[in-house]
């Protein structure tokens, strides 16, 4: 077991622009083609104006984070509260990141990803089973 | 779309509280890891020196190997979620557009699901009420294997649109 001094206090930030091709292959993994996903003639016509990326996608980059600092998935037995703040229109460039918590150290973490303007987009935390090498 | 398709629509009044709703199979295999690696990109990186706290940049074209398949150590965890989705999605429809997906409680379990085998998404309501003319349904969706070991469970909080 790593001590506390050796574990991380922040994730690799992960950064990537959401584009239209990541949206589509998503959509292809959970079957999800919501025109406000893939549609943009009809995306154009919510209040949103253009397809909106999945939310497990946007999400998908805290678990890239994880995985780059750790080097492996350490998502087994893990637990996560999740708040997908704003939606993510597509095209749009953001940053995952996460800063290990006091309150549990090395297992708890808070996470967020937001965009280069700096709006937070989704948020939440993380908790890490205490059985998990970390480091 | 047909007159008793609309009549099936999952509305809002449709959902019962502490009430199964419908259950599925769902059997990742390469082709859907192959998937998940060019969503996440993360194959082509080795385990990162957590010393250093730089940020990466993702390019997103996924061009690994697809090495996960037949890991002792499981499918990812992101990719499991993902397959969680698309069950809760197969058995709740038709669905009304326009949900919004607020919130998720997600809980892993510790037995590795591996590619080519068959996990049962099962999906219940655990509640609904209308908040400041919003109708929120909260769902739980669990993915067990072929033994009922826990995969993971997704709690997820809607915003239901009609």
């Amino acid at each position: 077991m790593k001590t506390l001094q050796s574990i991380p206090s922040s994730l690799v930030a992960q950064s990537r622009t959401i584009d239209k091709e990541s949206i589509q292959l998503y959509a292809q993994l959970c079957d999800d083609f919501n025109p406000i996903h893939v549609d943009e003639d009809f995306a154009s016509r919510t209040p949103f104006g253009r397809p909106i990326a999945h939310g497990t996608l946007t999400l998908a980059l805290v678990w890239e984070a994880f995985q780059q600092t750790f080097g492996r998935d350490v998502l087994p037995g893990a637990e996560a509260e999740i708040r997908f703040v704003r939606p993510v229109k597509v095209d749009t460039r953001v940053t995952a990141r996460g800063t290990r918590t006091e309150a549990a150290p090395g297992h708890h973490w808070a996470v967020d990803v937001t965009t280069d303007d700096g709006v937070v987009v989704l948020q939440g935390t993380v908790t890490l089973p205490a059985t998990t090498p970390l480091g | 779309m047909p007159v008793d398709k609309v009549a099936d629509i999952w509305t809002y009044d449709r959902f019962t509280e502490n009430t199964p709703i419908g259950e599925c199979t769902v059997t990742p295999d390469a082709r859907e890891l192959a998937l998940w690696h060019q969503v996440s990109g993360h194959d082509t990186a080795g385990p990162h020196d957590p010393s250093t706290s730089g940020l990466s940049e993702r390019s997103g074209d996924g061009s690994g190997d697809g090495s996960t398949t037949g890991s002792p150590v499981g499918l990812p965890g992101g990719l499991l979620l993902a397959l969680a989705m698309r069950g809760y999605l197969s058995v709740v429809q038709p669905r009304p557009p326009g949900n919004v997906h607020a919130s998720s409680l997600l809980r892993w379990g510790v037995t590795a699901a591996h590619a080519d085998e068959p996990l049962l998404v099962r999906v219940s309501c655990l509640s609904k009420h209308i908040a400041r003319e919003r109708r929120w349904v909260d769902l739980l969706v669990t993915v067990v294997d072929r033994d009922d070991a826990l995969i993971l469970s997704n709690q997820l909080k809607m915003v239901w649109a009609a």
